[in-house]
């Protein structure tokens, strides 16, 4: 499994992760490049329907990024989206998915380096997972 | 004063404010959104002050920076946001020199060091620190991390460009040569430049003790000691170490730490006899964070008093004292020494027994005190201010952000070292002062540029256009355009120059109306937070006629990681995300930004703009306030009298009589036109749908209603009244207020103890009420001036005379005043015989033995309980804490808002809080309503990811309706049909998630486009293995 690039997708909340993102480019912070940054406006507005649809297409992860707890711009989006991850672990589970594959993080617009070494230490473990079961089955 | 021929020139500003930090920042916003125009200055290269230091503050531990601006849709960080404000102008590297006139007309003479690098040409794309041969420590972290003579400036930092540090620069011109836009100019002049204003804020901020100068600790010679600004900037993840905990003197983790507080506080061989409020905060927040960075970090805090001052601080450091891993031991440090072998530092102290212990760390952190900035005395004197002893800005404890110079008011730490809260609160208080002085004209209103019209049935064509934003990008471009070439649907692919220059804009606007594309990808330098290229953008967009969802911007740097050697890869990575932007455009449709007025619902009852509730110093502060700012107000009090707690005040207050006080700001408020109902009370309010309030008043006289586009709580909050220590039922137990009346009436005590913390800081009532330790010294040092030979004894768990109240206690033990710290699980013990004298006994903490203390006076510190709220807040929406005082929006940022459109607070109805601090909030609401009421009858655009609802597929389930933070949704009940009241839409994008028919959509995030870039960031994965792509 030593070649074996995964295939992460972000969704990012504008004002927090998704800064931090570009923070982590603009001071050219090194992390590995198997990450593809959607931006939301909030993790509040993130539809599971979205995360599923990235797993069924093949990503082999989808990290989620927002505001820490108490920052949401939005009062409490980071709250539902907790909540809202939490079900959707039990379903993937149920789907013969590793919950694991979804990855929710707390990272604050000022915290580039964090999203660099969350994105390092996602690219690390899916390795050890494994790439997407999805993968194996023949694509329509 | 008429306008003298060299005066021409000059910027002319309603509001100029000293100091760009967070009470600055503050002021500047609220001043800007009540239409003031305001020049921001700041001696350091970039505004933001102490904002660069910080990632998180307690008590959230999270940043929390970017709530400082209250509007109504969400912003980014203030220094970031004020870049993009068109009514604030941003002088960096500017000293005030001279002012001259007077309030409502200053002349300010500025003095402008040079930069050298024009910011205008800077892309800092960093090839000049590649050649800058030398370096030396930074200004924030020191030798932690070394900078170089040209350097970039900290991320959030406004303007962007390289700075040169004259006093590294040896003038080797190697940046220069290296610059590829030719930036640098070793040469640039200081400059003297002039403004007018009608009023001037200053706050300056704070600057942090010499570690160096307490010789005992080490700092500087031991390689493992450091002040806690550094440590801050090792926990925080933009700073030296990166969040990572090491040992500087050999880059080991740093597990066991040691955080010693009051270094350059309370102080007084070093010249720093007052208390620096934050440190034991600061401490106690790094500890924690320490911990949650490394789980095994051990932290040990040694301490000499613990300061959390106030409900929320007590809150937070209680749940310190007890977390796992956190160790505070109460002693004094005696000296810090290393070792020479393991580079431990070893601290050596006396414990309370009175035993010499020596204990080992990987890492000493000072909590240094704070101190007024260098240039304060010379920044005084060109405003003709005048300071106080301890060299802050002189102010008065009712006239608290008044300077000694009318028209020139102060805020933040330049009154005395302070927590970000109260910065914030004093900014809001300076703001609303300044912009009585300067009367504006209303907001102006937004229009929506037009679209072209026939836009909707264009099909999509598509153009990418790629900026050419230096050199360090040109192999990347090169790359890039030839696999866009190859790219199907898309109409155009060119270079350009960048969107951040004029010909980057004019090149963009010809190219697009040329090809006649109407959706535009752009890919460039970073253009997020570049007002130039923002400025430039949306005259591109007016001159096509396409709405601000026809564009996605592509930035260049964004991507992993375009800087390293392997252009491959970022150029996949690049690839992708036009790929995806340009499948989402696809896709989106082109709807205009909406623009949005609320139109006032014809009132049901007499109209006004605000009704403060509560007469006390808040309440008085912030009626008058509002009503200097040209509101309509209206004040209701439940007591026969306004006055509040002032009236129970004897005696001057820092030297001035409340009674007076109250009397002038009365006979002000009547002169503004403030109405004034006593003897009233509001027993019901329900929100209109304009959102304004309808409010019943009952009094004696009858019931009558008002309808207000703001309310102002300012309820107060009521002594408490003890059960112990035979209280009630023995005259010579009484409160601090009781004795605060006798000596008013000149009675003598005779020998008194007080008892602090009195059923406060227990299970029943956990919070500490923040005023009493600093009653408590007041009343001991009247009694001892009256009659020298009275004993006093003042027992006590933590004394909190922080900031300059610990000059009275200093001034109290030279006064006699006995201090006995005892410990809450051994309360004093009273004695009330019917005959003879009182009786206190107690174990003194420090010896560990009971004393027995007689007295004639028992004076107990009970604190304050919250005034009963009505319960018609709550109806609202308005959060009450437990312990039954309001709960802010933001602990930090927000301190005054109550998360309910147009409701406001102040005073001690958010916790107990001194006479002094009720005025400023009282001041810093009337702002705050002020701004809201101003921005919410305007005429605006819509925040651009505002919710619709397509009503053919909406089944009226009202499952949006609930699921709004904003009360932005309502069913029409007519239609059955959700609708969208757009001047509530933050753009969050919740109500879109939860509609189970895809009715409820957010504009620019539309499902199907969004469906659309997931498919693009996972087809190229497919289509294209990233094999060259290792890690470099
Ligand atoms: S805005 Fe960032 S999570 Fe809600």
């Amino acid at each position: 499994m030593a070649d074996f690039e995964p295939r992460i997708v972000a969704f990012l909340c504008n004002w927090c992760t998704y800064t931090a993102a570009d923070l982590a480019g603009t001071s050219r912070l090194q992390y590995p490049p198997n990450v593809r940054v959607i931006r939301l406006m909030c993790t509040g507005a993130l539809d599971p329907v979205y995360v599923s649809k990235a797993l069924l297409e093949g990503a082999d992860g989808v990290l989620i990024g927002g505001c820490h707890p108490g920052d949401c711009h939005y009062q409490s989006g980071n709250y539902k989206a907790r909540r809202r991850i939490a079900i959707l672990h039990t379903i993937l589970a149920q789907l013969g998915f590793d919950p694991q594959r979804v990855w929710l993080r707390w990272i604050s617009a000022s915290e580039g380096q964090r999203f660099a070494d969350t994105v390092t230490e996602m690219v690390e473990h899916l390795r050890r997972l494994g790439p997407n079961p999805m993968r194996e089955l023949p694509m329509s | 004063m008429p306008l003298s021929a060299r005066d021409e020139h000059l910027e002319r500003v309603d509001v100029a404010v000293i100091g760009a930090g967070i009470a600055g920042l503050q002021a500047a916003f609220l001043l800007t959104s009540l239409g003031r125009r305001v020049a921001l200055l700041d001696t350091a290269p970039w505004i933001g002050g102490s904002f660069h230091l910080l990632d998180r503050t307690f008590p959230t531990d999270s940043c929390g920076l970017c709530f400082m601006e209250a509007g109504l849709s969400p912003t980014f960080c203030p220094t970031l946001e004020s870049a993009r404000n068109p009514l604030l102008s941003i002088y960096p590297l500017t000293q005030v020199t001279a002012v001259e006139g007077q309030a409502g007309d200053f002349r300010l003479t500025l003095r402008q060091l040079p930069r050298y690098v024009d910011p205008a040409r800077c892309t800092a794309c960093g090839e000049c620190l590649a050649v800058c041969p030398v370096s030396g420590p930074s200004s924030d972290e020191g030798a932690l991390a070394p900078r170089q003579a040209i350097y970039r400036p900290p991320w959030r930092a406004v303007p962007r460009a390289f700075v040169i540090d004259p006093t590294l620069c040896t003038h080797c011109g190697a940046c220069v040569e290296a610059c590829p836009e030719g930036a640098v100019e070793l040469d640039m002049p200081a400059q003297t430049l002039a403004l007018r204003a009608g009023a001037v804020i200053t706050a300056p901020g704070f600057e942090p003790f010499p570690a160096e100068r307490k010789g005992e600790y080490g700092f500087g010679v031991l390689d493992n000691v450091v002040t806690s600004l550094q440590f801050e900037r090792m926990i925080s993840f933009s700073g030296s170490t990166r969040g990572r905990l090491v040992r500087p003197s050999d880059g080991r983790p740093a597990r066991r730490l040691a955080f010693i507080s009051c270094v350059g506080s309370r102080d007084v061989s070093v010249g720093r006899p007052y208390c620096s409020s934050i440190c034991c905060m600061i401490t106690a927040k790094q500890a924690a964070i320490a911990r949650e960075l490394d789980a095994q970090a051990s932290c040990t805090v040694f301490y000499i008093d613990l300061r959390a001052q106030g409900r929320d601080d007590e809150y937070y450091m209680a749940r310190r004292l007890n977390a796992p891993g956190i160790r505070y031991v109460r002693c004094q440090v005696s000296t810090i020494k290393q070792s020479q072998r393991t580079r431990d530092v070893i601290i050596e102290y006396w414990d309370e027994a009175g035993q010499r212990q020596e204990e080992s760390f990987d890492l000493a952190v000072l909590a240094v005190g704070f101190g007024p900035p260098a240039e304060a005395a010379a920044l005084a004197q060109a405003l003709g201010i005048e300071r106080n002893e301890l060299g802050f800005a002189r102010t008065s404890a009712l006239r608290p952000a008044e300077s000694s110079r009318p028209g020139v008011f102060a805020a933040g730490a330049f009154r005395e070292p302070k927590d970000i809260v109260h910065s914030v609160v004093e900014a809001g208080a300076a703001a609303a002062l300044a912009a009585t002085l300067t009367p504006a004209a209303p907001l102006a209103a937004e229009e929506p540029p037009p679209l072209r019209p026939g836009l909707e049935d264009e099909p999509p064509r598509l153009g990418i256009f790629l900026g050419e934003a230096g050199r360090q990008y040109a192999a990347l471009l090169e790359d890039l355009e030839r696999r866009l070439r190859r790219l199907r649907g898309v109409a155009r692919v060119e270079r350009i120059p960048s969107l951040a220059s004029p010909a980057g804009r004019d090149a963009l606007l010809q190219r697009a109306s040329e090809a006649g594309l109407n959706r535009l990808v752009i890919v460039d330098a970073p253009l997020r937070f570049a007002p130039a290229a923002e400025a430039n953008l949306g005259q591109v967009l007016r001159g096509l006629g396409l709405p601000d969802s026809a564009v996605e911007l592509v930035d260049m740097d964004a991507w992993p990681p375009a800087g390293c050697d392997v252009p491959a890869r970022s150029v996949n990575g690049l690839w992708d995300s036009v790929r995806m932007a340009a499948a989402g455009l696809l896709r989106r449709p082109l709807t205009p930004r909406p623009a949005i007025t609320v139109s006032p619902t014809p009132p049901a009852a007499e109209a006004l703009d605000a009704v403060v509730m509560g007469g006390g110093p808040a309440g008085i502060s912030a009626a008058l306030a509002m009503a200097e700012l040209g509101l309509r107000v209206l004040l209701v009090e439940q007591a026969p009298q306004l006055g509040g707690h002032l009236r129970e005040f004897a005696g001057a207050l820092d030297g001035e009589e409340p009674a007076e006080w109250l009397a002038e700001r009365i006979q002000r408020m009547e002169q503004a036109g403030v109405r004034v109902r006593t003897h009233t009370a509001v027993i019901r309010s329900s929100r209109q749908p304009d959102d304004s309030y309808l409010l019943e008043l009952a009094s004696p006289e009858g019931q009558e209603q008002v309808q207000a586009g703001a309310l102002v709580i300012a309820a107060g909050s009521l002594p408490a009244q003890p059960s112990s220590f035979s209280y009630g039922q023995d005259p010579r137990v009484m409160t601090q207020d009781e004795l605060a009346r006798r000596l008013g009436a000149g009675e003598d005590p005779g020998d008194v103890v007080m008892i602090q913390c009195v059923e406060s800081r227990t299970a029943e009532r956990p919070y500490c009420s923040r005023t009493c330790c600093a009653q408590a010294l007041r009343h001991a040092l009247r009694i001892k001036e009256a009659w020298p030979a009275r004993q006093v004894v003042i027992l006590y768990r933590d004394l909190r005379a922080f900031g300059h109240y610990e000059l009275d206690y200093l001034a109290a033990r030279r006064a006699g005043v006995r201090f006995i710290r005892y410990e809450p699980h051994q309360p004093p013990q009273v004695h009330a015989p019917t005959a003879g004298r009182l009786e206190v006994e107690v174990v003194d903490a420090l010896l560990g033995r009971p004393i027995r203390l007689p007295a004639d006076s028992l004076v107990l510190s009970v604190g304050a309980v919250p005034a009963a709220l009505p319960h018609w807040l709550q109806e609202l929406g308005v959060p009450v804490h437990a312990d039954g005082f309001l709960i802010p929006e933001h602990p930090k940022m927000r301190p005054l808002s109550l998360g309910r459109p147009g409701i406001f607070a102040c005073g001690a109805v958010l916790g107990p809080c001194f006479a002094e601090e009720a005025v400023l909030q009282g001041q810093a609401a009337a702002a705050h309503a002020a701004a809201y009421l101003a921005e919410r009858t305007r005429r605006r655009a819509a925040v651009e990811s505002i919710a619709f609802v397509n009503e053919r597929l909406c089944s009226g389930c009202e499952l949006c309706v609930r699921a709004c933070p904003f009360e932005a949704r309502v069913m029409n009940v007519e239609r059955h049909v959700a609708e969208v009241r757009a001047a509530f839409c933050a753009g969050c994008g919740t109500c879109a998630m939860v509609c189970p028919n895809g009715a409820s959509q957010q504009r620019l995030f539309e499902t199907p486009a969004v469906l659309q870039v997931i498919d693009a960031a996972l087809d190229s994965l497919w289509e294209a293995p990233l094999p060259e792509e290792k890690p470099c």
